[in-house]
C-alpha cells in the first residue's frame, strides 16, 4: 500500500475515534445537565386534623419582625460549622389578661388597674422562610429542617430576650390600652 | 496545523465549554449580621390555641436523572401545627351610658400559626427506600404546604371561630364586671358584632349580676 493510502487510512481512523469521543462527551454532558435539571413538578398532598383546643387569654401589645441567621455547629467538633440557616420570625410581647387586677380607693376616688409584668409571649419562626447554606455534606440530611427550626426558635428567643426596648414599648402600649 | 491537531483542539474547546455550562461555580457568602426590624404596636387577644395533626406526602417523579437512569423523590412528614384564634382588640370600642355598656367587637379570626417544634424531629420524616436525596427545600415545601392547609381549615371552621369569639366576649365581660364591682355599679352589657366582610352588625345583651 502506498504511503498516501496509509496516511489516508490513519486519518480516517483518527476521525472516527475523535467523533466517537465527541459523542461520548456530549452524552455525559447531557446526562449531567439532565441530573441538574429535573423535569417533573413535585406533588404534595396534605391532611390536617384538629386534635385539641386549649383556652388561653394572651393579650399581645407588641410585635417585632426579626430576620436572623442561625449557625449549626458540628456535634463532634464544635469549631466546625455544619450550616447557616437564614429565617424570619415574629416576636410577640404581652401578658395574660386573667392576671389583670382592678382595685378602687373610695377616699381618693381612684380606680387602679394593675397590669401584670410584660414578657415575651411567643416567638413565631416562619418555617417557609428558612434558607440554608451548607458547609458540610453530611449536614444535608433528609431531616435537617426539623433541627434547623429548633435552632432558629432558640436563636430568635435569645436575640429578642436581650432587647429590653421591646418589653418597654409593649408595656407602654398596654398602658394606653 | 495538521488535521489531527485541529480535531484535538476542537474537542478540547467543546469539553471546556460543556464543563462551564454544566457546573455552577458560584459561592454565596453568609451575612451573619442579625437584624431586628419592623417593630410595631399591636393589640391582639388570643383566646384559643388549636393543635392540628398534619401529614404531608411529597412525591416528585424523575427527580434525579443520569442518562437513562431515573430516581423519584418520595417522603412523608408528620407533625403538629398550632393555630391561635382571637380578636383584634384595636377594633373594640366601649361606650358607657349610665349602667349600659355597649361593646363593639370584631369577629374572631386566625391571628397566627406555627409549627409545634416539640413534635417535629428526625422521627417525623419517613423516606421511601431508594428515594432520591431529599433536600432541605423539599422538606420546607412539604411542611409549608401542610401549614397552608391547616390555616385554611381553621379559617373556614365557623364553629371554632365562634368559640374563639365567645371566649373573648367572656374575658371582656369579666373585665367590665370587675370594674363595676370596683365602682359599686352593676353594668348591663350590650354587644355589637362587626363583620368585616359583609359590614353587618348583630346585637346581644348581657345583664350584670
Amino acid at each position: 500500500m502506498s504511503i498516501v493510502n496509509k496516511m489516508k487510512k490513519k486519518t480516517k481512523m483518527w476521525l472516527i475515534k475523535a467523533f466517537s469521543l465527541l459523542i461520548l462527551v456530549a452524552l455525559i454532558g447531557f446526562g449531567i445537565w439532565a441530573f441538574n435539571n429535573p423535569g417533573n413538578k413535585a406533588e404534595i398532598i396534605t391532611k390536617s386534623t384538629l386534635e385539641k383546643i386549649v383556652n388561653i387569654s394572651e393579650l399581645s401589645t407588641y410585635q417585632a419582625v426579626y430576620n436572623g441567621i442561625g449557625i449549626s455547629h458540628n456535634e463532634e467538633n464544635k469549631d466546625v460549622i455544619d450550616y447557616y440557616v437564614a429565617y424570619e420570625a415574629k416576636v410577640y410581647a404581652g401578658f395574660n389578661v386573667k392576671d389583670v387586677r382592678v382595685s378602687s380607693n373610695e377616699v381618693t376616688k381612684k380606680i387602679t388597674v394593675i397590669i401584670p409584668e410584660i414578657a415575651i409571649s411567643d416567638v413565631n419562626v416562619d418555617f417557609a422562610s428558612m434558607e440554608f447554606i451548607f458547609q458540610t455534606k453530611k449536614a444535608k440530611s433528609s431531616t435537617v429542617s426539623a433541627e434547623a427550626y429548633k435552632l432558629c426558635e432558640a436563636d430568635a428567643l435569645e436575640e429578642s430576650a436581650s432587647k429590653v426596648e421591646i418589653l418597654e414599648m409593649a408595656q407602654e402600649n398596654a398602658k394606653i390600652l | 496545523m495538521s488535521v489531527k491537531k485541529l480535531i484535538l483542539l476542537l474537542m478540547l474547546v467543546i469539553i471546556l465549554l460543556m464543563s462551564v455550562a454544566c457546573f455552577d461555580r458560584s459561592k454565596k457568602i453568609a451575612d451573619a449580621t442579625p437584624d431586628l426590624s419592623e417593630i410595631k404596636a399591636i393589640c391582639e387577644l388570643a383566646t384559643m390555641k388549636c393543635y392540628y395533626h398534619n401529614v404531608a406526602k411529597f412525591k416528585e417523579e424523575d427527580a434525579e436523572r443520569f442518562l437513562f437512569w431515573l430516581k423519584d423523590k418520595h417522603f412523608w412528614v408528620e407533625y403538629s401545627g398550632i393555630v391561635e384564634i382571637g380578636i383584634d382588640v384595636s377594633q373594640v370600642s366601649i361606650d358607657v351610658k349610665d349602667t349600659i355598656v355597649t361593646i363593639t367587637m370584631p369577629k374572631a379570626k386566625v391571628l397566627r400559626y406555627k409549627v409545634d417544634s416539640k413534635t417535629l424531629n428526625e422521627n417525623s420524616f419517613f423516606v421511601a427506600k431508594g428515594s432520591a436525596d431529599i433536600s432541605a427545600e423539599d422538606q420546607i415545601k412539604a411542611i409549608a404546604e401542610a401549614q397552608n392547609k391547616m390555616v385554611m381549615s381553621a379559617s373556614t371552621d365557623s364553629i371554632l371561630l365562634a368559640n374563639g369569639q365567645q371566649q373573648a366576649q367572656t374575658l371582656l365581660e369579666k373585665y367590665i364586671m370587675n370594674l363595676g364591682d370596683a365602682v359599686g355599679k352593676q353594668y348591663t352589657i350590650k354587644w355589637v358584632y362587626l363583620d368585616s366582610q359583609s359590614g353587618e352588625v348583630e346585637e346581644k345583651t348581657t345583664a350584670g349580676e
